[in-house]
């Protein structure tokens, strides 16, 4: 699933859409990509001359990769954090990296769905988290 | 008190960071013991594991009080 088709399912819209593919295998676990390119605007200020990407932007980008994996109930719908859990960042991720993301749902009840996601640059492991969110009515279009 | 709720008690008292003598079964699980939405869902993750059981949405959509909580594992757990 290329940048386009993502935009099909999440809501996110640029600059905020921090997957660039995706692709879900039989197990059903999400494989994500994202390229940090130097040019994002959350790089600006963070850290003027030593640019690192905030904990909370790796932290949107695996909560992105786990929305798509219940993409076909996305539909319609915004995606709303509930929680963020045993968060660890354990190294940082610079420009000219390309993140790659793992990510699994552990637990679904209602609108509520909960997943484990690994953050990774070259194999080597970034971040990692159990994050949950909740599904809820995109109303953006209707009066 | 079965063995079933004695764990159970434990669980929900462990994740909602109260003493087990506050875990009681008339007790409302959102307005007396301060369960959000999130809350309850790991909890019901929790008892899942636990119990080795699997509730389904209509099973816990009924579910208000800690005694409701027992029961429904005590009908999936026999």
């Amino acid at each position: 699933m290329n940048r386009d088709e993502i935009k099909q399912y999440l809501p996110h819209r640029e600059p905020m859409l921090l997957v660039d593919e995706m692709t879900l295998d039989e197990n059903h676990v999400a494989h994500s990509k994202y390229h940090v390119t130097g040019e994002e605007f959350f790089l600006q200020g963070h850290f003027p001359g030593e640019p690192v990407v905030p904990g909370v932007i790796l932290c949107e980008i695996m909560a992105q990769s786990c929305a798509l994996l219940m993409k076909d109930d996305l539909i319609g719908k915004l995606t709303f954090y509930t929680g963020i859990d045993k968060v660890r960042f354990k190294n940082s991720v610079k420009p000219g990296d390309t993140v790659e993301v793992e990510a699994t749902l552990t637990y679904h009840m209602r609108n509520i769905y909960i997943c484990s996601a690994v953050l990774s640059v070259g194999g080597k492991m970034c971040v990692k988290g159990e994050l949950s969110f909740a599904l809820l009515p995109d109303n953006r279009n209707k009066q | 008190m079965s063995r079933i709720q004695d764990k159970a008690r434990a669980l929900i008292a462990s994740k909602m960071k109260l003493d087990e003598s506050e875990i009681t079964p008339e007790k409302n699980i959102f307005n007396d013991l301060g369960a959000d939405s999130l809350d309850f869902v790991e909890l019901s993750m929790l008892l899942e594991r636990e119990f080795n059981v699997k509730f389904t949405e209509d099973d816990t959509a009924n579910v208000k009080t800690v005694g409701d909580l027992y029961e429904l594992i005590e009908q999936y757990a026999k």
